[in-house]
C-alpha cells in the first residue's frame, strides 16, 4: 500500500457541510495522512520543514480546497511559496517530488454550467487549475484526474454523502495503483 | 592656588572662557584657541590677573588624563589590537625621524650633540589635547586621520618613558638601562594590577555604588577611579595620561562605560578648557616680542620639519591630499611635553636659561598657532572644493538599536535582534538585572536613559530605534518625551501599561505603541476560543479584528482625553460599539453555513 499525504486547506470549514463530510470519510480511508493547513498555521506561517518531511514521507498527495476567485485559497498558495523550494522540489537536487502522483480535490460554489466560455466564470475548470498542474509537473510529479464537485454549496445530504464516497474510492485507488 | 584667591581665580578663568570661546567658535576658529587668547590675556604676560601658571598647568594636567580616559572607554582591548601597526609604523618613524630631522637642525646651528638630541626629542612630540580636542570637535575621531593620528599621539606618549629615563641621564657616563628596565618592571606591575583588579575588584564595587542610587557618589567614584589610576602609572613613572588611557580600555567592556563617560566628560571639558588658558598664559609674549622675526622663523622651521616627516607618512598611509595636510597641521606643534622637558634640562643645567626660555617661547607659539593653520587649511580645501563634493568625512557609526530596560519585556525584544545579530546597545539601571543577566552572557550598559546625556552616549544621534522597554511607565513617557527633544527623527518604540500611557507615548512622538499585557492576553484569548470550538485559523482572525477595534477605540478616545465624563461615556459607547461589531462579524462568517 502506498502512503497518501491529504493536504486540506480550507479557512472556513465551519461553513462547508461539504469539505467537511469529506474529510470524515478521508479519516477512515487506511494509509491516508491529513494535514490541515488553516489547523496547523492559522497565523498563515508555514513551517517548510515539517510539510518537506510530510512529503518526503508520502507515494501520492491530494490537495483539497475550495475553489475563492478562479483558485485555491491563500494559505495554498503560501504552502506552494514556501514549502516547494530550489533544491527540495526542482533546481539542483531538487527530486523529492520527482515521480509522486498529485490529485487535486476542489469544490466550486457555481455550477458546472457556468464555467464554459461566455458564461458567468468564462472558462473550463481545467483553465483555473492549470497553475497547480503545471506545479506539479514542474516538480516533476505526475498529475492525475482532478475530483472536482460543482455547486457544492447547495448539495443535500444524500449528495453529499455520495460524493464523499466517490472520494473515499478515489483515495483507495491511490492508496493501491 | 591659595584660598583666599581661589574663588578669585576661578571667577576670572570663567569670565574669560565664557567670553573667549563662544566669540572664537562663532568666527569658525575653534574652541581650543579661544582658551589659548583668552589665557593670554588673563596671564602673567597679558592683564597679569593670574601668575601661579605652572601649578595651574600641573593641576589641569589632570584634564588631559580625564580625556585619555575617556579615549581609551571609547577603544576595546580588541580595537587597540587592530591599531598595532598603525601604532607601531606611523609611531617609530614619527618620533624617530622628527628627532633625528630636528636634532639635525639644532646641531647644525651650533649646538652641541646631545643637546641637540635632546632639543630633538622634546620638539618632536606633539600635542595630544589640541590635536585630540581638534579631532573630537570635528567628530573625526573615527576617520583614517582620526585614527592614525591618534596612533602616533599614543606611541608619543608611551616614548615619554623612555625619553624621561635617559634624559636626566645624558650629563653623566653610567648606563640608563637598569633604570628603564626598572621603570618597565613596575609599568608592568601596574598594568597587571590594572587588569586584575578591571576583572574582579571593579565590577562588584560598580556595583555596590550603583546600588546606592547616589548619582554623587557614582560621579566621585569614577573621578577617583580616573585620578587613582593617574597616580598610581605616575609613581611607576609613566605619565597620568597613559595610565588613565590603560584603565580607560580595559573599562571599555564595562556595563558602566557610558555612565563613566557622563560623569567624567564636563570634569574633562573645565579641565582641557583650564589647561589651554593655561598654555595660553605661558606664552611669554615679552620674550616674543623681543626678537618676533626669529621666533616665528624657529616655529617655521619646526612646521616645516615635522610636517615633511608627516606628509611622507600620511601619503603612505593614502589619504587624500586635504587629509594628507590635516595630519600634518594636527601633529607638527610642539606638545605640552617640550615644556616639561625643557624645564627638566634647564634644571639640571644641561641647557642654558636663555637657551630654555627661547625653545619654550617657540614651543607654546607653536601650539597656539596649530589651531590657526587648521582654520586656514579649512579655508583653502573649502575654496578649492567649492561645492563640488559635500563633506564626507564625518563617519557615523552603523545604525544600531538602543533597548532601554532589560527586564522580561525587554529582553525580548532584544534576544530576537541579537538573534538576527542587529547591532544593539542594551541600557538598563539596575545593577541586579545587569549582573544576572552577565552571567548569560548578555552586554548590558547601566544607566538611566531619561537623561539626555545617556541618549548621547548610547549613540542615539545615529541610531535607527530606540526601544524603550522598562518597568516603570513614567520612565517611560520621560524617556519618550527626551528623546523626542533631543533626537526628533529618531524612530522611538515603547511600552505601555494602560490605555492612557498608549495615549500619552503617541503624542510624545513615539511611533509604535504596545501594551505590556494585551498581546499575550490576546493569544490567551485566542487559545480559549479555539478550545471552545473555533477553527484554529477562526479564531486567530478574530482575535485580529478585536485587537483592530480596541486599537480603534483608543485612538478615538485620545480624541477626549481632556475631558474625563467624555471619556467615560466614550468607554461606556464604545463597548456597545464592540459588541455589535463583533456580534456582526460573528454572524456573517462563524454561524453561517453556505459556503463550499
Amino acid at each position: 500500500m502506498k502512503n497518501i499525504l491529504l493536504l486540506y486547506c480550507h479557512p472556513f470549514p465551519h461553513k462547508s457541510r461539504y469539505n467537511r463530510r469529506l474529510q470524515e470519510v478521508a479519516r477512515k480511508v487506511p494509509n491516508v495522512e491529513i494535514r490541515d493547513l488553516y489547523e496547523l498555521y492559522p497565523s498563515m506561517h508555514v513551517n517548510e520543514r515539517d510539510e518537506q518531511q510530510a512529503l518526503r514521507r508520502a507515494d501520492a498527495i491530494v490537495l483539497q480546497f475550495p475553489i475563492y476567485w478562479f483558485s485555491a485559497p491563500a494559505l495554498m498558495k503560501e504552502w506552494m511559496d514556501v514549502v516547494l523550494q530550489d533544491g527540495f522540489a526542482y533546481g539542483k537536487g531538487g527530486n523529492a517530488l520527482v515521480g509522486k502522483k498529485v490529485m487535486l480535490a476542489v469544490s466550486t460554489g457555481g455550477d458546472e454550467a457556468s464555467y464554459r466560455a461566455g458564461e458567468k466564470h468564462g472558462a473550463d475548470i481545467a483553465a483555473f487549475l492549470l497553475p497547480f498542474r503545471m506545479t506539479a509537473e514542474f516538480c516533476g510529479m505526475v498529475a492525475a484526474e482532478p475530483f472536482i464537485t460543482f455547486n457544492a454549496r447547495n448539495l443535500d445530504y444524500e449528495q453529499i454523502n455520495e460524493c464523499a464516497g466517490t472520494f473515499a474510492e478515489h483515495l483507495m485507488q491511490l492508496a493501491n495503483g | 592656588m591659595e584660598d583666599p584667591d581661589f574663588l578669585d581665580s576661578a571667577f576670572i578663568y570663567l569670565l574669560a572662557a565664557v567670553v573667549a570661546v563662544p566669540l572664537f567658535k562663532r568666527l569658525g576658529l575653534g574652541s581650543i584657541l579661544g582658551y589659548l587668547m583668552a589665557g593670554m590675556v588673563i596671564g602673567p604676560w597679558g592683564a597679569g590677573l593670574i601668575r601661579d601658571v605652572d601649578s595651574i598647568l600641573k593641576f589641569s594636567e589632570l584634564g588631559i588624563a580625564l580625556l585619555m580616559f575617556l579615549i581609551g572607554l571609547e577603544l576595546k582591548p580588541s580595537t587597540l589590537w587592530k591599531l598595532r601597526r598603525q601604532l607601531l609604523g606611523l609611531g617609530t618613524i614619527q618620533v624617530g625621524v622628527s628627532t633625528l630631522v630636528i636634532a639635525g637642525l639644532v646641531y647644525w646651528s651650533g649646538v652641541p650633540p646631545l643637546l641637540s638630541l635632546a632639543v630633538g626629542m622634546a620638539l618632536a612630540l606633539s600635542s595630544t589635547p589640541i590635536a585630540l580636542q581638534t579631532l573630537e570637535e570635528r567628530g573625526q575621531m573615527k576617520t583614517d586621520v582620526g585614527e592614525a593620528s591618534f596612533s602616533v599621539l599614543l606611541f608619543q606618549d608611551l616614548s615619554i618613558i623612555p625619553i624621561l629615563a635617559i634624559v636626566p641621564l645624558m650629563g653623566q657616563e653610567s648606563s640608563a638601562t637598569g633604570s628603564i628596565l626598572l621603570t618597565e618592571l613596575k609599568v608592568v606591575g601596574v598594568f597587571v594590577f590594572f587588569i586584575v583588579s578591571s576583572r574582579f575588584l571593579l565590577r562588584p564595587l560598580f556595583r555596590y555604588i550603583a546600588m546606592t542610587g547616589l548619582r554623587e557618589v557614582f560621579t566621585s567614584f569614577s573621578l577617583f577611579l580616573v585620578v587613582g589610576s593617574g597616580l598610581l602609572t605616575e609613581l611607576a613613572g609613566v605619565s597620568m595620561a597613559l595610565g588613565t588611557f590603560m584603565a580607560g580600555v580595559l573599562l571599555a567592556d564595562s556595563e558602566y562605560r557610558h555612565e563613566l563617560e557622563l560623569n567624567i566628560e564636563p570634569f574633562k571639558g573645565l579641565l582641557m578648557g583650564l589647561f589651554f588658558i593655561a598654555v595660553g598664559m605661558s606664552v611669554n609674549i615679552g620674550l616674543f616680542l623681543a626678537g618676533p622675526i626669529e621666533i616665528l622663523l624657529l616655529v617655521l622651521a619646526l612646521f616645516v620639519a615635522k610636517g615633511a616627516v608627516l606628509l611622507v607618512l600620511a601619503r603612505f598611509a593614502g589619504f587624500t591630499r586635504a587629509d594628507q595636510v590635516f595630519f600634518a597641521l594636527l601633529i607638527a606643534p610642539a606638545g605640552e611635553f617640550a615644556f616639561v622637558l625643557i624645564s627638566i634640562l634647564t634644571a639640571a643645567s644641561l641647557m642654558p636659561e636663555p637657551v630654555g626660555a627661547k625653545l619654550l617661547v617657540v614651543a607654546s607659539m607653536s601650539m597656539l598657532l596649530a589651531p590657526l593653520t587648521i582654520s586656514a587649511r579649512d579655508l583653502i580645501v573649502r575654496r578649492m572644493m567649492d561645492g563640488e563634493t559635500r563633506e564626507t568625512d564625518v563617519q557615523s557609526d552603523q545604525g544600531h538599536v538602543i533597548i532601554a530596560g532589560f527586564g522580561r519585556f525587554g529582553q525580548i525584544v532584544g534576544r530576537l535582534m541579537l538573534s538576527l545579530k542587529i547591532p544593539a546597545i542594551i541600557v538598563d539601571n539596575n545593577p541586579n538585572h545587569i549582573d544576572t543577566l552577565h552571567k548569560f552572557g548578555f552586554k548590558v550598559f547601566y544607566g538611566d536613559i531619561t537623561r539626555p546625556d545617556l541618549l548621547q552616549a548610547a549613540g542615539a544621534k545615529d541610531a535607527r530605534l530606540l526601544v524603550l522597554a522598562m518597568d516603570d511607565p513614567a520612565a517611560v513617557l520621560a524617556a519618550a518625551e527626551t528623546a523626542s527633544k533631543y533626537y526628533p527623527k529618531l524612530t522611538k518604540l515603547a511600552r505601555a501599561s494602560t490605555r492612557v500611557d498608549v495615549m500619552n507615548l503617541k503624542s510624545a512622538g513615539v511611533a509604535h505603541v504596545r501594551r505590556e499585557t494585551f498581546g499575550s492576553a490576546l493569544e490567551i484569548g485566542e487559545a480559549a476560543l479555539r478550545e471552545l470550538g473555533f477553527p484554529a485559523h477562526v479564531a486567530h482572525r478574530t482575535a485580529g479584528r478585536f485587537r483592530r477595534y480596541d486599537e480603534m477605540a483608543i485612538e478615538e478616545a485620545y480624541k477626549f482625553r481632556d475631558d474625563e465624563a467624555a471619556v467615560i461615556d466614550f468607554a461606556k459607547r464604545s463597548r456597545k460599539e464592540l459588541e455589535n461589531l463583533m456580534g456582526h462579524d460573528v454572524a456573517t462568517t462563524i454561524n453561517q453555513d453556505k459556503g463550499w
